[in-house]
C-alpha cells in the first residue's frame, strides 16, 4: 500500500480547520512516538493534531483519505501494545483535549463525554453525582477513547463486565468523514448488525470516536475485601469456580502469588499481606470484593463467603473491614506493576485470558517455561475471570537476546492459552505488538473476515495502519 | 514570671531551651543530665541555678520524675520546659500527671508575652495545627530539639551545682546498647537533599550525594528509605517521628510528599522538588518543582551548578 | 494476670476535608479507626495472651466509642470497657483510665500505643503509670513476660535500654514491635458473642472540675504552606533548560 507524505499545503490544509493546534517537527513532543511498551517500537509522526470537535475531524479525515496520509488516533498514551504509535508516520491526532463531560441523564443513568475525558475524571465525578462508572482498568488516566478502542477490563469485570457493557452510543467519524452514531441511549438493542460493538476493541483502525454515552450504576454504599490466604495457587484458584456456584457476586477476585507480594513489599517497604497466617506459610492470595447497597446486606454477603472460603482449603479468611487498611491492601495490589519495573531492566508481559478451572494449570505450564527460555517470570491476575498479566523479566540480558527468548517465551504462553481455550489478550488489545500471535491464535478464517471489515469500514487503510489483523 | 525550669537529658538541647527563656523569669532553673562543665555551660546560656540529673546505671532517666515533681510542689514554676526527646516526653508527662498540670506535648512555638504561654503543635500528623493559651498556674512544655537558637547570657550566674538522687524503683536497666554516635547535623544544615522511593535504585543516589557536596549539604531521606530500604541510617530520616529540619535550601527528590515528611521540612526557607510524577503532592509544599526523571534532573542540576 | 490494653478511636485523618479558602477542617465525612499505634498494643496484648495464658481486656475513653467495641473483640480482646465522654485532653484522659484500671481490678499489665493518630501527645501512658503508681517504660520495641516480672526493649534516640521490671507496670509501644493481625471471619463472628461494658464517669467518682484541662484552645486549622509552588518546566522546557533556570534563581534568592 503506497502511502504520500504530508506536504506543505496539506499542513496549510490543517492549518486552517485546526489554527494554532498543528504541530510539526520540532514542536512535536517525544512522546507522541511511543506508548508505555517501547519494546515494540517507536516512530514519531509528521505532524500532530490537537483535535477538539467532531467537525474538525471530520474535515482532517477528508483530506487525509483523499491524499492517501496515515492517521492514528491516540488517547493518553498509556496503552501496552504500541496501538497508538504511528508506525508509518503521517498523522496522530491527539484526542485528549476533547476533554469535557458534556451531560449526566441520571433518569436513564448515562452520562455523554468527550473521548478525551480520563478514566480518574470521569470516575471522581461520578461518584461526586452518587453514580458509578464501572470498568476500572487499572489505568486511571487512561483516556475513555481509549478505553473502549481497547475494550478494557479491570478488576469489576467480573461484576459488571468490561467497558463493553457499558457503552451505549458512540459517534463516528469515519476514514473518508462521514460522521455517524453508532447504538443508542436505551438498554435494548435488536436492530440490525452492532456496528456498536463492532467499534468497540478496534483499537482506532475503523473509525474515530468523537463522543461517547456511556451506562451508570447507582453508587454501592459499602465494600469489604476479603484476603484468602492458601497454602499453594492449585488450592487457590480452584475455590473461584464455587464463588460463583454459591451465588455470591463480589465485584472483584484478584489472585497473587509470594513472590510479587515480596517485590510489592519490597517497593512499598510495608507489610500488608500476611506471609504466615496461623503458623501456616502463605503461597497464594485471593483478594475478593464484595459490594452493597446497605452494611447489612454487606455483612450477609461476606458471612456467607466466609463459610463458604473456611470449607475450601483456605488457612483462614481475612477480613479487610478498617479503613486503613482497605486503603493500604488497595495500595499494594495497585503497586505490583510499578513494584516488578523498579526491579527490571528488561519486561515485556502479555495479557492472555484462559478458561478460570484452567488458570492453575496454565500457571504451572507458565512456571515451567522460567527454566526452558531462561527469563524470569512474575505473574496475578483477575481469578474471577481467567485475565493473567504475565511478565518476562530480565536484568542480565542485552536487548536483542531478551527480545529473542521473549518470543520463544510468548510463542509457547500463547499456544497454550489457545489450547485450553483462552485467547491472546483479555484487556490490553493487539495493537502492533501482539498481531502475530492474534494471527495464529485465531486461524485464517477469522483474520480474513476482520481484514474484510476492516476494508468495509477503510477501503484506502489510512486509519492506524499495521494494527490489529492489518500486517505491514 | 518568678520560676521557669528547663529540663533536658541531653545537654545541647539544655542550652537551646535556656537560650529562649533567660530572660523570661526571675529565676531560671536547669535540670540536666551531665557533670560540672555542662552545669558551667548552663550558666552561661542563663541558668542561675543547676541541678545535675545523671544517667545512672541501673536506671532509667526518667524515674528522677517523682524528684523532680517533688521540687515543683515547693517552687511551683509557672513554666517547666522540657527537651522533647523520649526520655523527656516521658519524664515531661509524669511529671505534669503527679503536679495535676496541664502539658504540651512538642510545641512548634511557644509565646510568653505579658506572662502568658502560648503553644503551637501540630495534630493529625501534620494536616492540622492548634493553638492553645494556658490558664492554670503551671504548665510542662515539651520542645523538640532545633527550635530555638542558642544565644550566651551577657553576665552568666554562678550559681550552686546540685546532683539529684533518685529513689529506688523496681524497674532496672540491665543493658544499654548504645547507637553509634551519629556525625550528622542535619537540623544545623544550610542546604538539605532529601532522598525519597523515588530514586528507584540505589545507584542512582550518587547523584543526591554529588549534589550534597557541591551545595555543602547533608543527606536527608524519608521513612521507608531508611527502615525498609536500609539506604541510609535512621538520623537521616526527616519527619514527623525523625528529625525536623529547617534550612536555607531543602531539595526534595523523589519525595511523593506525604504529610507526615512535609512536617519534617515545612520550616525550610526554600523548598525545591523533583519528581516523575506530575500529581506529586510535594509539588504543592514547594516553591519551585520540575517535573522529570531524578536521575536526569540531578545532573542537570549539578551540570549548571559547574 | 490481667492485662488491659488502652486504645483510642480517632477520626481518619484521610477523611478530613481541608478548606483553603475559609483556612478551616471539614469533619463531616470523617469515619473513625482504631488509632494506629494503639493496634500494636492490641497485638502485644492478645499476643501475650495467646503465649502465656493472660487475660487481656480493653479500655478506650472517647465520644461514640461503644462502636469501637467491634473492632477490637475482633482482634481478640476478650472484654472491652469504654467510658462515652466528650472530647477530653490527655490529662483528663488519663485520670478516666486510671480510675477504671482500679474499677475493673487486679490489673498487672497496662499496654498503650506510643501517642495517639490525631493528638500524638504521648502522654496518657506515663499520665496512667504516675496516677496508679505503676511502673513506667514508655517506646517499647520488643516485650516478654516471665512470671509477674517483664522485659521490655526501649528503643531511644541514643540506642536501645534493655529494662527489667517487676510488678504493675504500664507499656507504651512503638509501631515497630509487631504487625497487628488482620482479624479473621471466625474471629470477627465470635467478637458478637464478646461482652462489652459501659463505665461512666460518675461511676469512676470524678466530677467535671477534676477533667478540666487548664488551658484553652484559641485556634484549630489546617497547616497551610504559602509555598510559591513554581513549576520550572511548565511550558515544555528541556529538564537542561528548567534545572538551570532553578540555579539562577536560588542563586538570585541567595539560597545557594
Amino acid at each position: 500500500m503506497d502511502y504520500q507524505n504530508v506536504t506543505p499545503e496539506i499542513i496549510e490544509q490543517f492549518q486552517k480547520i485546526a489554527p494554532d493546534r498543528v504541530k510539526v517537527k520540532d514542536e512535536i513532543n517525544a512522546d507522541f512516538s511511543h506508548d508505555e511498551m517501547p519494546i515494540y517500537g517507536k516512530k514519531l509522526p509528521d505532524v500532530v493534531i490537537d483535535v477538539t470537535s467532531t467537525e474538525e475531524i471530520s474535515a482532517i479525515m477528508e483530506i487525509c483519505n483523499k491524499h492517501h496520509i496515515p492517521v492514528t488516533p491516540r488517547g493518553a498514551g498509556t496503552g501496552l501494545v504500541g496501538g497508538a504509535v504511528p508506525v508509518l508516520g503521517g498523522v496522530v491526532l491527539n484526542m485528549t483535549e476533547m476533554n469535557q463531560i458534556l451531560e449526566y441523564d441520571l433518569e436513564n443513568l448515562v452520562v455523554r463525554v468527550q473521548p478525551g475525558v480520563l478514566l480518574a475524571n470521569l470516575a471522581d465525578d461520578a461518584e461526586k453525582k452518587g453514580v458509578m462508572y464501572a470498568p476500572d482498568p487499572g489505568e486511571r488516566f487512561a483516556t475513555l477513547g481509549g478505553n473502549v478502542s481497547t475494550n478494557a477490563g479491570g478488576m469489576r469485570a467480573v461484576k459488571y463486565g468490561t467497558t463493553r457493557e457499558s457503552v451505549r452510543a458512540m459517534t463516528v467519524v469515519l476514514p473518508n468523514g462521514d460522521v455517524c452514531n453508532f447504538g443508542s441511549a436505551v438498554t435494548k438493542n435488536s436492530s440490525g448488525y452492532s456496528l456498536l460493538n463492532l467499534m468497540i476493541g478496534s483499537e482506532g483502525t475503523l473509525g474515530i470516536i468523537t463522543e461517547l454515552t456511556l451506562k451508570l450504576l447507582p453508587q454501592p454504599k459499602e465494600f469489604m475485601t476479603l484476603i484468602v490466604p492458601y497454602e499453594n495457587i492449585e488450592t487457590c484458584i480452584s475455590t473461584v469456580p464455587k464463588i460463583f456456584m454459591n451465588h455470591l457476586a463480589p465485584q472483584s477476585i484478584e489472585f497473587m502469588e509470594r513472590d510479587i507480594v515480596e517485590s510489592s513489599e519490597r517497593y512499598l517497604g510495608k507489610q500488608v499481606f500476611p506471609k504466615n497466617v496461623n503458623g501456616v506459610d502463605v503461597n497464594a492470595y485471593l483478594l475478593v470484593t464484595f459490594d452493597a447497597s446497605s452494611e447489612d446486606e454487606l455483612d450477609a454477603m461476606v458471612e456467607r463467603a466466609g463459610e463458604m472460603f473456611y470449607e475450601t482449603e483456605a488457612i483462614d479468611v481475612l477480613v479487610v473491614n478498617e479503613p486503613q487498611l482497605k486503603r493500604e491492601v488497595r495500595e499494594a495490589r495497585g503497586s505490583f506493576l510499578e513494584a516488578i519495573e523498579k526491579e527490571t531492566e528488561l519486561l515485556d508481559e502479555c495479557d492472555v485470558v484462559v478458561p478460570i478451572n484452567r488458570i492453575a494449570p496454565y500457571l504451572t505450564y507458565i512456571k515451567s517455561l522460567e527454566e526452558e527460555v531462561g527469563l524470569t517470570i512474575k505473574s496475578f491476575g483477575h481469578a474471577g475471570d481467567g485475565n493473567l498479566h504475565i511478565y518476562t523479566c530480565s536484568n542480565e540480558l542485552e536487548e536483542e537476546e531478551f527480545k529473542r527468548r521473549v518470543d520463544i517465551f510468548m510463542n509457547h504462553a500463547y499456544d497454550k492459552a489457545t489450547e485450553f481455550g483462552g485467547l491472546v489478550s483479555g484487556e490490553h488489545g493487539i495493537g502492533f505488538g501482539k498481531i502475530d500471535y492474534l494471527e495464529k491464535s485465531l486461524g485464517e478464517t477469522n483474520i480474513r473476515l476482520m481484514k474484510e471489515i476492516k476494508q468495509v469500514f477503510d477501503p484506502k487503510m489510512i486509519l492506524n495502519p499495521g494494527k490489529v489483523c492489518y500486517k505491514l | 514570671m518568678k520560676n521557669i525550669w528547663v529540663i533536658a537529658d541531653v545537654p545541647e538541647h539544655a542550652y537551646e531551651l535556656l537560650s529562649k527563656v533567660a530572660t523570661d523569669a526571675d529565676q531560671v532553673t536547669a535540670f540536666v543530665n551531665g557533670d560540672e562543665s555542662v552545669a558551667s555551660e548552663c550558666f552561661a546560656y542563663g541558668a542561675k541555678i543547676v541541678k545535675l540529673l545523671p544517667i545512672r546505671e541501673n536506671a532509667m532517666w526518667e524515674l528522677y520524675a517523682k524528684e523532680v515533681a517533688n521540687e515543683g510542689e515547693k517552687v511551683q514554676p509557672e513554666l517547666i520546659l522540657v527537651a522533647a526527646t523520649r526520655r523527656g516526653k516521658t519524664l515531661a508527662a509524669q511529671v505534669a500527671a503527679i503536679l495535676d498540670i496541664p502539658c504540651v506535648t512538642e510545641s512548634k512555638s511557644l509565646n510568653l508575652e505579658g506572662g502568658k504561654v502560648v503553644a503551637k503543635r501540630t495534630i493529625f500528623g501534620g494536616l492540622a495545627e492548634k493553638e492553645l493559651e494556658v490558664t492554670s498556674q503551671s504548665v510542662v512544655v515539651t520542645v523538640a530539639p532545633g527550635i530555638f537558637e542558642k544565644q550566651k547570657v551577657d553576665n552568666p550566674a554562678s550559681g550552686e551545682i546540685i546532683t539529684v538522687e533518685a529513689s529506688a524503683t523496681n524497674a532496672v536497666v540491665i543493658e544499654r546498647k548504645e547507637k553509634e554516635a551519629s556525625t550528622v547535623n542535619l537540623s544545623q544544615a544550610n542546604v538539605v537533599i532529601g532522598v525519597g522511593r523515588g530514586f528507584g535504585k540505589q545507584e542512582n543516589l550518587k547523584y543526591a550525594e554529588e549534589l550534597a557536596s557541591i551545595l555543602e549539604g547533608e543527606i536527608g531521606c524519608t521513612r521507608p528509605v531508611t527502615e525498609d530500604l536500609n539506604w541510609y541510617p535512621e538520623e537521616r530520616y526527616i519527619g514527623i517521628s525523625g528529625v525536623v529540619i529547617k534550612p536555607k535550601l531543602y531539595l526534595a527528590a523523589g519525595i511523593s510528599g506525604q504529610i507526615q515528611h512535609v512536617y519534617g521540612i515545612r520550616d525550610s526557607k526554600t523548598i525545591v522538588a523533583v519528581d516523575k510524577n506530575e500529581n506529586a503532592p510535594i509539588f504543592k509544599f514547594a516553591d519551585y518543582y520540575i517535573v522529570g526523571d531524578i536521575e536526569e534532573v540531578l545532573s542537570e542540576i549539578i551540570h549548571a551548578l559547574k | 494476670m490481667k492485662i488491659l490494653v488502652c486504645y483510642k478511636w480517632v477520626p481518619d485523618e484521610v477523611d478530613i476535608v481541608v478548606d483553603h479558602a475559609s483556612k478551616t477542617l471539614n469533619m463531616d465525612k470523617v469515619k473513625y479507626k482504631v488509632s494506629e499505634y494503639d493496634r500494636n498494643a492490641i497485638e502485644l496484648g492478645v499476643s501475650l495472651s495467646e503465649r502465656n495464658g493472660f487475660n487481656v481486656e480493653s479500655l478506650t475513653v472517647g465520644t461514640g466509642v461503644k462502636a469501637s467495641t467491634k473492632d477490637v473483640l475482633a482482634r481478640g480482646i476478650e472484654k472491652a470497657y469504654y467510658v462515652e465522654t466528650t472530647e477530653l485532653d490527655s490529662s483528663a484522659s488519663a485520670k478516666i483510665i486510671a480510675e477504671a484500671a482500679k474499677k475493673i481490678g487486679g490489673v498487672d499489665l497496662i499496654i498503650c500505643g506510643e501517642g495517639s493518630g490525631d493528638q500524638y501527645s504521648q502522654q496518657v501512658g506515663p499520665r496512667v503509670a504516675a496516677l496508679l503508681d505503676y511502673q513506667l517504660v514508655t517506646y517499647v520495641v520488643a516485650f516478654t513476660a516471665d512470671g509477674d516480672a517483664f522485659t521490655a526493649e526501649r528503643k531511644l534516640e541514643d540506642g536501645i535500654e534493655v529494662v527489667k521490671v517487676q510488678g504493675p507496670t504500664v507499656v507504651t509501644v512503638l509501631s515497630d514491635i509487631n504487625i497487628p493481625r488482620i482479624p479473621g471471619m471466625k474471629q470477627i463472628l465470635a467478637a458478637k458473642k464478646k461482652p462489652s461494658d459501659e463505665l461512666t464517669v460518675t461511676d469512676l467518682g470524678l466530677n467535671a472540675d477534676q477533667l478540666a484541662g487548664g488551658f484553652k484552645v484559641t485556634h484549630v486549622g489546617p497547616s497551610i504552606q504559602d509555598r510559591k509552588q513554581i513549576r520550572m518546566n511548565a511550558n515544555g522546557e528541556s529538564v537542561k533548560e528548567a534545572a538551570s533556570s532553578l540555579v539562577q534563581q536560588l542563586k538570585a534568592n541567595k539560597d545557594i
